[in-house]
């Protein structure tokens, strides 16, 4: 290449080009085989092979439907379980691992089942039943010799300790600044806005994909799906969009017509909100072609319609890059300074950027503020990120050295105060920082950034929160007549629940109204009861949770299903493999950080599939079924059968509970209580219905609970939204369902019913599939749940679940908290 | 240039044939792997349909506007999919990648945050090993244009290295 400049840095730079497109078309497919195509349109004279195509086309299409449909057929059937139909198969010489007396197995089936049929033993491995101590870790385990057993286990998890493995927590209690009683904090960047409080916690969705979000702190948002050129798109892609009262209109902005826009930041100026935004003139107009404007609009200045918003008359405040140079985000604070950061030509890579709205206070101080009076060497090697709080009274910068913050005296904000810095907890290529008026910041990743960290909410005390998307951004403050902010609880495991969740009013519409930051949730009137710990499964792992969401330990194995045990063990089962889609065999990771198999193999039709874990009169019982997928595909030989282990110290006890056919039907997850009642639902091609057993000889056996008695049909067929996913709580004292987006729960014992709104996440369900709920019941009253969800519009792989907390009187709150979460044991 | 046809030169499977890797490349360049393959045949098919492909002189210049033109509207519509696919980049950690001071880059992502002809003067200079002469002719456009966008896109990807 003879045009490119010969310095060493540029040399140096062209090199990390040519390796970077390189590494883009590295993986460059093959080329499309065009030749039976091409002969066809190069020989007119011969007959159109095309229809020909077509129809092979349409043939691979069709095959590879039935194949689709196969593969979600297998996958169902691993999830749900198909109703009884044909004669009972013998199943399984599946045994417990046991100990060298070999446990006692008794098939003892449910009312509805086929006759007992003994169940042949066989040892898992050469593991004694002793080391598989599920109450008590055994004091020298010994380790497995199975091949699954990951070796990263015993790394990751210290034989002695339960600390904290991870510096995320859910606990950390920024204290925020008056936010009025909007949202504080907006993450963008997914196929939704989440909408979250001061701390972190989810307390609404808006289902919009978007490059930004700015929450106006006043409940509305501003946001933009796309923002800047390139990537092909049109100006108008790019305009704005305002979210409120439950719909989106534009925010009429004119540039839109003609010029790329990019949102940067809202800040409340003089009682109004003014959005500080640039403009990018598209190749269609040379005369703003290339150059990067700054501008700044009032939101509500202008004539709305019903089809917009209208922004008042522009600010212009000059031309502040180009097309490559920047700026990156720029802040405005209240006071009319605007700050951020800017991609100068040349060295150092990044630059200084400050500048004022006209007339206002920080037009008076702007100039005065260089990387010279903070103290900052800009000449070689400049900070990645500088910022300004939305008050005006604080900026900071990141560099090497961590995250710097200088106050800025507001009778003399041109004379920065004592610097100090702080570690930054994050990791490099950070895009933006997005400073809190106390010194907490948010933090969004650089979009170049492989894979891309999520957003990252550090508090003024330096925890840190992970947040459920990729760009973040901090609300403004409306003012000293705005409500106070919420309370600023310190973190406690005993009392987790005053550091969670505001309390979400049942009926408030998440993405209108969002739940009040300003009160203190109703369960710090009162010492809360002591909330389960959870456990979480999947792509990431197997992480375990205590009840306040702070990580206990986690294993790097992807997973379906965790399920923690009352002696603080871990029953996980493996992902399924792309070779045979089936999950793998139940593993038990004990609470010394151990893995082992928990179960003998299966021969190749037949798969695990873990339901619960329970302790029943003081012994973990484990709730499993063995799926048959017969290789000769007779729909009579798909079964599950599901079995229930206890794991006695003085001997395992197998006991077959039933078996259902698996061809067109099958059995939700099955919940176990720790009275040993199963409860889930059953399922025959569209109809459904409550599935109530339990595991002999235990408290509940015996008891009739049928849908009459829950208040429920017998049946449901062809709806999306009756009640189903019934489940019992971890004590048996209750039946809970979801009915519609509501989660019911039935006392059994009085008949008293109540019903928690979900509207607060209710954009979620809306598009998606509830996979599980577990629900437990505290000493208080109060409830806790996890509720699982698969799939949205966009993504219908997509796992999300959430934390339930449910207070005596109903209302809710709900927190993100990973892909799959089962409930831990109670007490 | 005569005519081509089936009986008197290269027909178009041979003329495909002999750009089909080059135009692939340049397609993952400028759409990335997933949709290259799409992007190369709808252009290529649109390409040889076109009654005035027969007269054209430069053909390999023709193909690669045309795969250029192509991967134009196409990004238009995947707008949203990639959006999907950001979401799935939180929990993916396969995605081509690039080392550099301890960051590692999204070599795709970084292409793509160029224009579409920065995009196409940067991989033809870069992997084609062309000269801005060279790529003028291809891209028919002058060779100013060709100085321009690659001082723009090497400054550009420049400060993505630097992240």
């Amino acid at each position: 290449m003879s045009d490119t400049p010969m310095n060493p840095a540029d040399r140096d730079l062209d090199e990390r080009i040519r390796a970077l497109v390189a590494t883009a078309v590295g993986d460059a497919p093959p080329a499309p085989n065009l030749d039976a195509t091409l002969v066809g349109i190069a020989e007119p004279g011969r007959p159109d092979r095309r229809p020909w195509l077509i129809a092979a086309t349409s043939l691979l299409g069709a095959a590879a439907a039935v194949i689709a449909v196969v593969i979600v057929s297998q996958r169902e059937d691993a999830v749900v379980t198909p109703p009884a139909g044909p004669p009972p198969v013998a199943t399984t010489t599946l045994a417990p691992s046991p100990a060298s007396t070999g446990p006692a197995t008794t098939d003892t089936v449910g009312s509805s089942a086929p006759p007992p049929s003994t169940v042949p033993v066989a040892p898992a491995a050469t593991t004694a039943m002793t080391t598989v101590a599920l109450a008590t870790p055994s004091p020298s385990p010994t380790p497995s010799p199975s091949a699954t057993t990951p070796e990263t286990a015993a790394a990751t998890t210290p034989a002695t300790s339960l600390a904290p493995a991870s510096t995320t927590t859910t606990a950390a209690v920024p204290p925020a600044p008056a936010i009025g009683a909007g949202p504080a904090i907006a993450v963008a960047g997914g196929d939704v806005i989440d909408l979250l409080d001061a701390r972190g916690v989810l307390v609404g969705t808006i289902t919009e994909a978007a490059d930004i979000a700015l929450a106006l702190g006043d409940g509305r948002v501003l946001f933009q799906t796309q923002g800047g050129a390139g990537d092909g798109l049109a100006p108008g892609d790019t305009n704005p969009f305002i979210w409120d009262d439950g719909s989106r209109r534009p925010l009429g902005l004119a540039a839109g017509d003609t010029d790329y826009i990019r949102i940067h930041d809202v800040a409340v100026v003089d009682g109004r909100h003014l959005v500080l935004y640039t403009t990018n003139g598209s190749e269609a107009n040379p005369e703003t072609y290339g150059a990067v404007r700054l501008w700044a609009a009032d939101i509500d200045g202008g004539e709305a319609t019903p089809d917009a918003v209208g922004a008042g008359a522009p600010i212009d405040l000059g031309v502040v890059g180009t097309w490559e140079t920047g700026p990156r985000r720029l802040h405005l604070a209240a006071d009319g300074l605007i700050v951020g950061t800017i991609d100068p030509p040349g060295e150092p890579a990044s630059s200084w950027f400050v500048s004022a709205l006209p007339g206002s206070p920080g037009e008076s101080y702007a100039a005065g503020l260089t990387p010279e009076s903070l103290g900052v060497d800009c000449t070689d090697d400049c900070p990645v990120v500088f910022t300004v709080n939305g008050a005006g009274t604080m900026l900071a910068w990141l560099d090497d050295a961590g995250v710097t913050r200088v106050p800025l005296d507001g009778d003399a904000p041109d004379a920065p105060g004592a610097p100090t810095t702080e570690p930054f907890p994050g990791t490099t290529g950070v895009g933006d920082v997005d400073l809190l008026d106390d010194g907490g910041y948010v933090v969004t990743y650089s979009e170049f950034r492989s894979p891309r960290p999520a957003a990252l909410l550090v508090a003024a005390d330096g925890q840190t929160v992970d947040l459920p998307g990729l760009v973040a951004t901090w609300a403004p403050a409306l003012g000293s007549d705005q409500p106070a902010p919420p309370a600023t609880t310190p973190s406690s495991t005993t009392a987790p629940d005053a550091t969670v969740a505001t309390t979400a009013p049942a009926s408030t519409s998440p993405a209108t109204s969002p739940p009040p930051t300003t009160g203190t949730p109703d369960s710090a009137q009162a010492a809360p009861a002591a909330r389960p710990p959870f456990a979480t499964a999947g792509t990431s792992g197997v992480t375990v949770h205590d009840g306040a969401g702070d990580v206990v330990r986690a294993l790097g194995q992807s997973a379906e299903i965790a399920i923690l045990t009352p002696g603080g063990a871990v029953v996980f089962q493996p992902a399924r493999t792309e070779e045979d889609g089936k999950p793998g065999d139940p593993l038990l990771w004990q609470a010394d950080g151990s893995v082992e198999p928990l179960l003998v193999e299966l021969p190749p039709e037949q798969s695990y599939r873990l339901h619960d874990v329970a302790e029943i009169e003081g012994v973990p019982t484990v709730l499993y079924g063995v799926h048959t997928q017969p290789a000769d595909v007779d729909p009579a030989k798909f079964v599950e059968v599901v079995h229930a282990l206890r794991m006695d110290p003085a001997g395992w006890v197998d006991t077959v509970i039933d078996e259902i056919n698996t061809w067109e039907g099958g059995w939700s997850r099955l919940s176990l209580s720790g009275q040993g009642l199963v409860v889930g639902e059953s399922y025959e091609s569209v109809s459904k219905a409550l599935y109530v057993n339990a595991v002999p000889d235990s408290p509940t056996a015996g008891a009739t609970i049928d849908a009459a008695s829950l208040g429920v049909e017998p049946e449901y067929s062809e709806c999306a939204n009756c009640p189903g996913h019934f489940t019992a709580t971890s004590d048996g004292s209750n039946v809970a369902w979801m009915d519609g987006q509501a989660i019911v729960l039935h006392a059994l014992a009085s008949g008293e019913q109540r019903r928690i709104s979900s509207d607060a996440v209710g954009h979620l369900i809306d598009g998606s599939t509830i996979t599980g709920l577990d629900v437990a019941i505290l000493a208080d009253g109060a409830a806790v749940a996890t509720l699982n969800l698969r799939g949205t519009t966009d993504d219908p792989e997509l796992l999300r679940s959430f934390d339930v907390t449910i207070s005596p009187n109903g209302a809710a709150e709900f927190v993100l908290i990973g892909e799959f979460a089962t409930l831990g044991p109670t007490g | 240039m005569p005519k081509m046809s089936t009986t008197d030169g290269p027909d178009d499977v041979d003329i495909y044939r002999a750009y089909a890797d080059d135009l692939i490349r340049y397609a993952t360049a400028l759409v990335g792997p997933t949709d290259a393959a799409d992007v190369v045949s709808d252009a290529v098919l649109r390409v040889f349909r076109t009654p005035g492909w027969a007269a054209v002189g430069n053909r390999r210049a023709y193909l690669y506007r045309a795969v250029l033109n192509q991967a134009s509207s196409h990004h238009r519509a995947n707008v949203r999919r990639r959006r999907r696919e950001t979401v799935v980049a939180l929990r993916d950690d396969r995605l081509p990648a690039l080392a550099a001071d301890g960051v590692t880059i999204d070599a795709h992502r970084a292409l793509a945050s160029l224009s579409e002809q920065q995009r196409a003067v940067v991989y033809l200079t870069y992997w084609e090993d062309l000269d801005p002469a060279q790529i003028a002719n291809v891209l028919q456009v002058t060779e100013g244009t060709v100085r321009k966008q690659l001082a723009r896109g090497r400054d550009r990807l420049r400060r993505i290295l630097d992240v």
